[in-house]
Order: C-alpha cells, then sequence, then structure tokens
C-alpha cells in the first residue's frame, strides 16, 4: 500500500537529520547515565514514599502561598501587557512610524527572550537582593519580550479594509492603529496575554523555589526535607490552580470569538 | 467580529488594572521601589559587563552537557507522546476511558512545571542530567501530545473512513490516514519543543539535573561576577544559535 502524502520533497534533509540524531544520541549515551533498571526501580521507590497520610494541619497554609505565588505571575503580566500594548505598534513592519526604529525594538526583544526567567531571576536576586520583587521584575522582562513580538506580529496580519476605511475617513495616525487594527487583533493579543500569564504561573513557582517566595519555596524545602505528606498536597494543589486557570483563560477566549 | 464590543468590556479592564494596581502595592512595588531598582540596578548589573574566559573549555564541557539533556529530553518526549497522542485522540481512542485517562494524564504532565519535576527526580534517581532530561521529556508530552491530538481530532472524519472502509487494522488506520495527515504538524510542533527543552535545559541545573545551569547558580551565589557573566554569555548564545537553527529549518519546512 502506497500513500501520497503532502510532504515528500525534504528526503535528504530528513535522512541527514535522523542520521545527525542518532549519532549524537549515540555519543552521549555514556554521559546521561541512562540505566533503566537501576532509574526505574528508584523511581519507583520515591514514588512509594508519597503513599503517605496528608499533612492535614498544613493544609491551611497552602492557601497564602498559591496566592503570593498566583500574585507574582499576575502583576508581572499585567504590568508586561501595559507596556508591551503601546510598545507593540512600533515593532510592527505594518504600522511602525519608522522602519528601522521597529527592526530596533524587535532586535531588542529578541534578545530579551533569549534570556531564560530562571537565569534572569538569580540574576536581579544578586543585584537587588532576593524576593518576590526580583521575581517580578524577571517575569516582567521576559513577558515584555514574548508580548511586544507576538502582538505586532497579530497586527501584521490583520485585515486590510478597515484600516483602509478608516484612513480614507480622515484618522489620525493614531486612530487608523486603534480604532482599525486593534479590534481586529484584539482577540488575538487576550489569548496571548492569557497564555503568557498561564506560563508565568508555573516560572513563578519555580522561581518561588530559588527563594522569592510562595508556594516554590515550601516545594524546595519539602523536597530537601522529605516531607513527603507536604509534598502531595502541594504538588496537586500546583496542578489544581494551573488547571483552574486553563478553564478560566478558554472560557475566556470562548467568548471573545 | 459581528458585534460590536459589549460595555462590559470596559469593566472588565478596569477591574484588571484596579487588581493590578492593588496587586502591585502588596507584593511592595511601589514607586520608590521602582525608583531603587532602577537606581541601583544598573550599577549592580554592570559588576556582569567584565566575562572571565578562563574557565571557558570546562564551561563548554557543562554546555554541551545542557545540550544533551536538552536533545535527550526531547527524545524521552517523542518516546512518551507517540503512544499517548493515539489515546488522546477522541477519534482513534480505543475507548471513552482511555481517552478521559490520557487527557487527564498530559494535563497533569502540563501543570508541572519542569523543573519542579527535576527536583522531584534529583531526589528519585539521583543528581545528574538523567533528572533533567526525564523532567523535560515528561513537561513536554502535555504539550506535544496534547497539540498532536488536537490535530488528529481536525483531520476530517473521511480521511480516516476511507482507509478503514479497505479492512484497515487500527495500527493500519494511524499508519496511513493519521499519520500522513499530521506529519508536516508532527515536524514542526517537534521542531520548536525540541528550542524550547534546550532552553529550558540551560537552566535545569539550578535544582541539580544537570547542565551549565549549576554553574549559573555557584557563581552568582559567590559573586563571582566574571565567571557569572561568562555563564549568561554561554547560555545566551547557545539560546540565540539553537533559535536561529531552527527558524531556519521551519521556514524550509513550510
Amino acid at each position: 500500500m502506497k500513500c501520497v502524502t503532502q510532504n515528500r520533497a525534504p528526503r535528504v534533509g530528513t535522512l541527514a537529520g535522523t542520521a545527525l540524531v542518532i549519532v549524537f544520541l549515540a555519543a552521549t549515551y555514556p554521559l546521561i547515565q541512562l540505566d533503566p533498571g537501576r532509574n526505574l526501580g528508584s523511581l519507583f521507590s520515591f514514588l512509594g514514599r508519597f503513599a503517605v497520610a496528608p499533612n492535614w494541619d498544613y493544609a491551611p497554609k497552602l492557601g497564602p502561598r498559591l496566592w503570593e505565588t498566583v500574585l507574582m505571575a499576575f502583576v508581572a503580566t499585567f504590568w508586561a501587557i501595559l507596556i508591551s500594548f503601546p510598545i507593540c505598534f512600533f515593532a510592527s513592519q505594518r504600522f511602525t512610524s519608522n522602519k528601522f526604529l521597529g527592526a530596533g525594538i524587535r532586535g531588542v526583544v529578541a534578545v530579551l527572550r533569549a534570556f531564560p526567567e530562571l537565569m534572569l531571576a538569580l540574576l536581579l536576586a544578586s543585584s537587588i537582593g532576593l524576593g518576590p520583587i526580583a521575581g517580578v521584575v524577571a517575569l516582567f522582562l521576559t513577558t515584555v519580550g514574548f508580548l511586544v513580538k507576538t502582538f505586532a506580529e497579530s497586527l501584521d496580519v490583520v485585515d486590510r479594509k478597515p484600516v483602509e476605511g478608516i484612513t480614507a475617513a480622515g484618522a489620525d495616525w493614531t486612530g487608523i492603529r486603534t480604532i482599525g487594527a486593534v479590534p481586529q487583533a484584539l482577540p488575538d493579543f487576550v489569548g496571548l496575554s492569557l497564555y503568557s500569564f498561564d506560563v508565568n504561573i508555573r516560572a513563578s513557582a519555580i522561581i518561588g523555589a530559588l527563594g522569592a517566595g510562595g508556594i516554590g519555596y515550601d516545594i524546595s524545602q519539602a523536597v530537601k526535607l522529605f516531607q513527603f505528606d507536604r509534598l502531595g498536597l502541594l504538588i496537586v494543589s500546583i496542578y489544581l490552580i494551573v488547571a483552574a486557570i486553563d478553564v478560566a483563560s478558554s472560557q475566556i477566549r470562548r467568548r471573545l470569538h | 467580529m459581528k458585534s460590536r464590543p459589549k460595555s462590559n468590556v470596559w469593566w472588565i479592564t478596569g477591574l484588571v488594572c484596579l487588581a493590578g494596581v492593588l496587586g502591585s502595592a502588596s507584593l511592595g512595588l511601589n514607586l520608590g521601589t521602582l525608583n531603587s531598582i532602577l537606581r541601583e540596578g544598573g550599577p549592580a548589573l554592570s559588576r556582569y559587563s567584565q566575562p572571565d574566559w578562563q574557565d571557558l573549555p570546562r564551561l563548554m564541557g557543562r554546555l554541551g552537557e545542557t545540550l544533551v539533556v536538552g536533545v535527550w529530553g526531547t527524545i524521552i518526549n517523542l518516546l512518551l507522546a507517540v503512544p499517548l497522542t493515539i489515546f488522546a485522540a477522541r477519534n482513534l481512542s480505543p475507548n471513552r476511558f482511555a481517552f478521559r485517562g490520557s487527557r487527564e494524564l498530559l494535563n497533569v504532565f502540563r501543570a508541572l512545571p519542569d523543573a519542579l519535576i527535576a527536583l522531584l527526580f534529583t531526589q528519585g534517581i539521583g543528581l545528574g542530567p538523567m533528572a533533567g532530561a526525564l523532567a523535560i521529556g515528561i513537561h513536554s508530552t502535555g504539550f506535544v501530545a496534547k497539540s498532536l491530538a488536537d490535530a488528529m481530532e481536525r483531520v476530517p472524519e473521511g480521511t480516516y473512513e476511507g482507509v478503514r472502509a479497505c479492512g484497515a487494522t487500527r495500527f493500519q488506520v494511524i499508519r496511513f490516514a493519521a499519520w500522513p495527515s499530521i506529519g508536516r504538524e508532527f515536524a514542526s510542533t517537534t521542531l520548536y519543543i525540541a528550542d524550547r527543552n534546550i532552553r529550558v535545559a540551560t537552566t535545569l541545573g539550578v535544582v541539580g539535573a544537570g547542565g551549565i545551569g549549576v554553574d549559573l547558580l555557584t557563581s552568582l551565589r559567590t559573586f563571582n561576577t566574571g565567571r557569572a557573566a561568562t555563564v549568561m554569555v554561554l547560555i545566551v548564545g547557545l539560546i540565540l544559535v539553537v533559535d536561529v537553527i531552527s527558524n531556519q529549518i521551519q521556514r524550509r519546512l513550510q
């Protein structure tokens, strides 16, 4: 049986790529220390230790910790949206006031995106002190890098007609952008912002583990001190909060479309 | 958009702004702290302007280890994702129970951040690159298997029916109907996730899961600014290079 696929072209490239990956995996096999028998054995005995009664006395403390994690993510995302919104017009290829300015902004945000948030958080913690603020600033910077790029890209693909209409009606520079382009890109803007919030909650939990507070800090303590009765609760609560925000944001996105 | 934006858009925007301002205040973020960040941040960061290249050979080795963690993580991810994708696609899943169960498992994978899973694995299977690769593999499976299963659900039912009408087994349906339909999406998702995984691997060492992240943590914590600067240059360099390569391949795929 012969099947017709749409993508026949990159045959040689695919083969070369696959060969390269196989050579890489073979060469690095010793380094990764893969030993399924031993790894799985210790993993299962580790997972077995989660089978303890949860420490319910600790449960009331979870609320404030989770709140702090969510708040860090929310505040960082909020300011990133506020800053990215005006900047994205200049970063857009279609709506920028100056081609060079646009390329410059896109270059800056590209570099910003190459900084992992964990690295930024550690760097900021060493310069402005460890705490929620260093975490918020780190998340803020990476989110600006993401949102300016993606906001500008969704402006670039809006329909031409409303923009031309509003231009013909004599709108000024700001009017063309805010009345002509923004309403079309708005569902994208909201979707991207919600996605950033979702990503930032996870990142905020991790940054917390390095000492910025929130639930991450408790997790790293519980792991270090082998408090499995707390660890189970912590993991479940992270899952629940991420799932809740997932549901909420898909509801919001559905309403917008 | 069909209807005019409703007036409650403004209400919601207002509420979000209010929450943002109140939230900032409760975290201690105000004009005073902003001013001191801007005033102290510059000089503090300028200490990192002189990379110290002395330790470069060893750090390059660690950078290589980072790449290994990212690539092995992606391989583990694909090994987990391919079977889970089939269970998680409504139209290919053997039964409702397998469908819901695998979707829920993918949600759990996606909800737990890689660095958190890595932290657990460093206790579970020991410090080192294996913990990192496994953590990355598990977290990214949540993303990859979900988007591929969604892609399989979008394939028109007729494509499957045609193959089923020839008397194809379940495996043949997947091989000749599902796989060719999502091949392109599979390639671009894999590429995207490999890029992302290598980026994540650069900082997983912070929790002891292999790679250059551990050097980042130790040199920042011991205020070895020259070495920290070198590590950061290497991390950002690796991410930029991988980004350029994956963009090139992505463009060629389209």
